[in-house]
């Protein structure tokens, strides 16, 4: 699985050496890379990765900050000529932490390390379907766990290796898979219809051809679960 | 890409270049330009940073270019870098940091004429 990274440091020479390390890994695709922080936030804010590579020390915008504004987090290895910002790190839930000048071989190590998370994050949630049916569930967004009532979630979409979880007051945007999802979502208010969609079924407002309403949004619904969907809803 | 049978002036901490750029040469040589190239001018600009007395951008100047000096295996100076950042949070008087700023200037341009025909011997 090809890898999508930005790299976020404001000295040239260390933002080069990240870019021709990612090159020589493999499979690591830099998406870009910025001298400040604020310009990775704009990024941010409107893509999706799987590794930000970030300095800590930069003008105007730190690296920390920049990570309190992020709307959801992806692994982030911490950059930095300083091993005073560990605690920080530890505080901030970062995939690895490089001192720079960063040689190679570290390099590829907390790049292997953290593939080996990222493979065993889907067992990890594959592991939990025996629990007992919860009303709700805690996401990791922000760079937070916050919970989330089933009944105030309207409908959750897949993004890639991502999924957003759309509620009337905010939406959450986290690191997993629609299919853990699905099997964490027990309450049966919940269904999939769609290789991209879970819906709550309560709060659908109208279903018109293959597609169902909640919230002004029309979200299709696919043809193998479209009986399904009829079936389960109270068709007078 | 070339190939392993280059070795690093012993003046320069060739363990760490060599695992930096294990056998790529090619990529040494662009680093060491870089580095020739931005060198001096920052070198300059901390220098104004010193004589004005700014030791919050004097501070940040050296933070952004301690790690450089390791790219082209001036470890050493790295450290010194390290050693005035240190410095500079335990004082507001820049001055009382003049002996270590002198011994690392110093020190770098000592160093400067090794990597300058470090490049060329790169290059070649």
């Amino acid at each position: 699985m090809e890898l999508k990274v930005i790299i976020v440091d404001d000295e040239p020479m260390s933002r080069n050496f990240l870019e021709k390390y990612c090159q020589k890994a493999g499979d690591l695709q830099v998406a870009g890379m910025f001298e400040d922080a604020a310009s990775a936030l704009a990024y941010l804010n409107n893509n999706v990765i799987d590794i930000l590579f970030l300095d800590v020390e930069m003008p105007n915008l730190s690296g920390f900050e920049l990570l309190d504004q992020l709307q959801y987090m992806p692994k982030v290895i911490l950059t930095t000529s300083k091993t005073d910002y560990a605690f920080n790190a530890f505080q901030y839930g970062v995939a690895d932490y490089l001192k720079k000048p960063i040689p190679y071989n570290r390099f590829l190590e907390a790049i292997t390390k953290l593939k080996e998370s990222l493979n065993k994050a889907p067992e990890a949630s594959s592991t939990k379907i025996t629990e007992p049916c919860a009303e709700e569930i805690f996401i990791k967004s922000d760079g937070k766990l916050t919970r989330l009532n089933f009944q105030d979630i309207l409908y959750i979409e897949s993004l890639g290796d991502y999924v957003k979880y759309f509620t009337e007051s905010k939406n959450y945007l986290t690191l997993c898979t629609l299919k853990s999802v699905e099997e964490k979502m027990c309450n049966t208010n919940f269904m999939k219809v769609h290789r991209s969609y879970i819906v709550n079924l309560q709060k659908i407002k109208n279903i018109q051809d293959n597609a169902l309403v909640i919230d002004d949004k029309m979200i299709p619904i696919s043809k193998s679960f479209r009986s399904e969907v009829m079936s389960r809803i109270n068709v007078v | 890409m070339n190939n392993t049978s280059f070795t690093y002036d012993e003046r320069l901490d060739t363990d760490f270049l060599n695992s930096l750029y294990e056998d790529d040469t090619e990529y040494a040589s662009i680093v060491f330009e870089q580095f020739l190239n931005s060198s001096k001018e920052q070198l300059k600009e901390m220098d104004t940073y010193f004589t004005e007395g700014n030791i919050e951008l004097f501070k940040q100047r050296v933070h952004k270019m301690k790690p450089t000096f390791s790219f082209v295996g001036l470890t050493k100076l790295t450290a010194k870098a390290e050693q005035i950042e240190n410095a500079c949070k335990q004082t507001t008087e820049i001055h009382s940091i003049k002996p270590l700023y002198t011994d690392f200037i110093n020190a770098f341009n000592l160093m400067l004429p090794v990597v300058e025909s470090e490049f060329e011997r790169l290059k070649s």
